[in-house]
């Protein structure tokens, strides 16, 4: 399965949050992860959308979901015993809660799915993403990848020793925006505005080409190759970041592999 | 290819198993009361599995001190039926399984909570070992030997409802030869105030689209459902197929849905254009019928808007088992299967009196209906995620 990555954005502290979210109410609302999720989003597509590719559907994966909020309400709820109790936490508890509010935000009606199965959350969502195009569904989906780790998760792994087996957990907010190999070219612009975070690939007229494969587990000997870790359940997903990175300072191709699949980037023409 | 549909298992408060449910359905026999095991405050009814624990446990042969969550005990009972039910030799096919959770382990996150929060030190760790979504997916797997493709979905009330259309699109994709499909979501206190913050909880008997609405009844349950693609056992009786599915989002408000239905209407339209129904009716629509003022009046908008003043037959059986949401989707497929099945459309119970906001009036009386062919099935989420299903009984 293949498709094409436009566009790409990681949680940067520089994305300007007020004019991606511009409704102060639900700016104030929205709790720092959820925050960053959206705007992270928001930004991603909106970079796709001055090269001319429009997003119309969105998946994202999550392995833990809005963690802040889940214990803030169920804090809240036991210490009142059950009382008086504010809604915003339990409202924006849901994991498709950054899937629903870029909608909201973008006014996107299209398909919108959460993918929450531990490691497999981001590949499984990534599976569905290009299942979506080879449908001809969607144009351009809105792929994301969004885990926070708070005092309790982080806690809660060392308690339980994941740390030490896997590493020191991560948070992780990347969004990408994955398109159909065949999708059409000409409404891309010939100058682009890269000097906003360097968000869209470079140069303009060529975009990076994600092959998927699973079952592939051998090594290839002639690119670099990547193993995605395990310090986080969307560690794939850094890795993605990581191998485009690669490529945007030269190499020619970089691979991706887990035990079960391997993800080949390369530039496409 | 068509997605035909071989195994149906259910528990819910009206029933364990597709028997008990069919039975409860054509009696009238809803599964709302106040709880005997969710230990709340708040004394408003609830459609709870009428099985503590252990009970639970011990119907599926697990050892009594084994730690699992309640939602996960559920799923495996109802996927465990569904496999049986399909009479697939799991172990020979390229089988997978994808399940919709919507809270999946909170009941026992709850419980350690209640200590960590006091001492950090503190709190069974084995009770929030199965907090995140894959937990139940996982031990349903394993449970029932499923070892293909496996995957959640959460996205909130309409998890299962998007499960099942995510295994029809992998049948069809080519990806998977036969899937179990539905979800499972335990009863918690997370959810019961959840929903009572949000004001939208009735403390009286649910009364979807009727005039004194006040909100919904939660409800627990999980189903599953054996899709397999039809030419896997061509000469294999099943229970219909799957021929429509929609994902569409009503892009509104984070909880509430929109007044016109858009998301809804979006859904619905899609499916059955995929379908191949755009001039057809459904004969029945299963809704998703929460008994919210805001829900009933924008989906039946959504329905007016797409076939006027002739909508078809509709009814909420969210009126039987409560809203039982990662797993209403699901929970209402295999009710949907089981009006297919015996030509027979549910009431909406407590169902007295059409609104202004909600005009048309839903089926109140059990009713036979000769040559019923499709039904449609809604299910809504918060984030503004709307499905719609649609089965019948002809390829």
């Amino acid at each position: 399965m293949r498709c094409l990555i436009t566009t790409y954005q990681v949680w940067s502290e520089e994305l300007d949050v007020k004019s991606l979210i511009p409704d102060s109410n639900i700016r104030r609302r929205l709790s720092p992860f959820v925050k960053r999720g959206v705007a992270t989003g928001l930004q991603a597509a909106n970079s796709a959308e001055r090269v001319g590719v429009f997003v119309d559907s969105i998946v994202t994966a999550t392995g833990l979901g809005c963690l802040e909020d889940s214990e803030k309400f169920l804090k809240n709820y036991l210490v009142s015993e059950e009382q008086l109790l504010n809604p915003t936490p339990f409202i924006q508890s849901t994991h498709n809660t950054i899937g629903g509010q870029i909608a909201l935000g973008k006014k996107l009606h299209g398909y919108n799915l959460t993918f929450s199965h531990r490691n497999d959350s981001f590949i499984n969502a990534l599976m569905d993403a290009l299942l979506l195009l080879s449908e001809n569904e969607s144009n351009a989906v809105l792929l994301g990848a969004v885990d926070e780790v708070t005092a309790t998760s982080g806690h809660l792994l060392h308690r339980l020793g994941w740390d030490k087996v896997f590493g020191e957990p991560k948070d992780v907010c990347a969004f990408f925006v994955l398109t159909s190999v065949d999708s059409p070219d000409e409404n891309r612009s010939d100058s682009l505005d890269i000097s906003n975070d360097g968000l869209v690939m470079q140069p303009s007229h060529t975009r990076v080409l994600l092959e998927f494969n699973c079952n592939d587990i051998s090594t290839p000997t002639d690119c670099l190759t990547i193993t995605a870790d395990k310090s986080s359940f969307l560690s794939i997903a850094d890795s993605l970041i990581s191998a485009i990175l690669l490529l945007e300072q030269g190499e020619e191709s970089v691979k991706v592999i887990d035990n079960k699949f391997s993800i080949l980037l390369k530039w496409h023409s | 290819m068509s997605v035909k549909v071989t195994g149906l298992g259910i528990v819910s408060s009206i029933g364990l198993g597709v028997q008990e449910h069919e039975d409860a359905l054509r009696h009238g026999q809803h599964g709302l009361k106040l709880p005997m095991f969710l230990n709340s405050i708040h004394k408003v009814p609830v459609g709870e599995v009428p099985y503590d624990l252990s009970d639970l446990k011990e119907m599926l042969g697990l050892r009594k001190n084994k730690t699992v969550t309640r939602t996960a005990l559920l799923g495996m009972i109802a996927a465990r039926e569904a496999v049986r039910d399909s009479k697939l030799d799991v172990e020979e096919q390229r089988i997978g399984i994808i399940s919709g959770t919507s809270v999946g382990g909170m009941d026992l996150t709850s419980v350690f909570y209640k200590d960590y929060m006091v001492n950090s030190l503190c709190g069974r760790i084995s009770n929030v070992v199965g907090h995140d979504c894959f937990d139940s997916t996982y031990r349903i797997a394993q449970d029932s030997r499923l070892s293909g493709y496996s995957t959640t979905i959460s996205t909130a009330c309409s998890s299962a409802a998007n499960a099942i259309m995510t295994g029809c699109r992998m049948i069809e994709a080519g990806i998977l030869d036969c899937v179990v499909v539905g979800g499972t979501d335990a009863l918690s206190l997370f959810t019961l105030n959840g929903f009572k913050s949000l004001m939208i909880l009735d403390d009286e008997l649910c009364r979807p689209f009727d005039k004194s609405r006040k909100g919904l009844n939660l409800g627990e349950g999980a189903a599953y459902l054996m899709l397999e693609r039809d030419t896997l056992r061509a000469g294999h009786e099943g229970y219909g197929y799957v021929k429509g599915w929609a994902n569409s989002n009503d892009a509104f408000h984070q909880t509430a849905s929109s007044d016109n239905g858009e998301g809804a209407f979006r859904a619905m339209s899609k499916a059955l254009t995929r379908a191949g129904m755009i001039d057809i009716r459904p004969d029945y629509i299963n809704a998703h019928g929460t008994g919210t003022p805001n829900n009933d009046s924008s989906e039946v908008k959504a329905m007016e808007r797409l076939w006027g003043d002739s909508i078809p037959m509709f009814s909420s059986t969210k009126s039987y088992t409560g809203h039982t949401l990662g797993a209403a989707g699901a929970i209402e497929a295999v009710i949907s299967f089981l009006s297919l099945k015996n030509s027979l459309i549910w009431p909406s119970l407590r169902f007295n009196q059409s609104d202004n906001d909600v005009r048309s009036a839903p089926e109140s009386i059990l009713k036979a209906q000769k040559g019923l062919k499709n039904v449609m099935s809604n299910s809504f989420g918060f984030g503004g995620n709307c499905t719609s299903l649609i089965f019948s009984i002809d390829k």
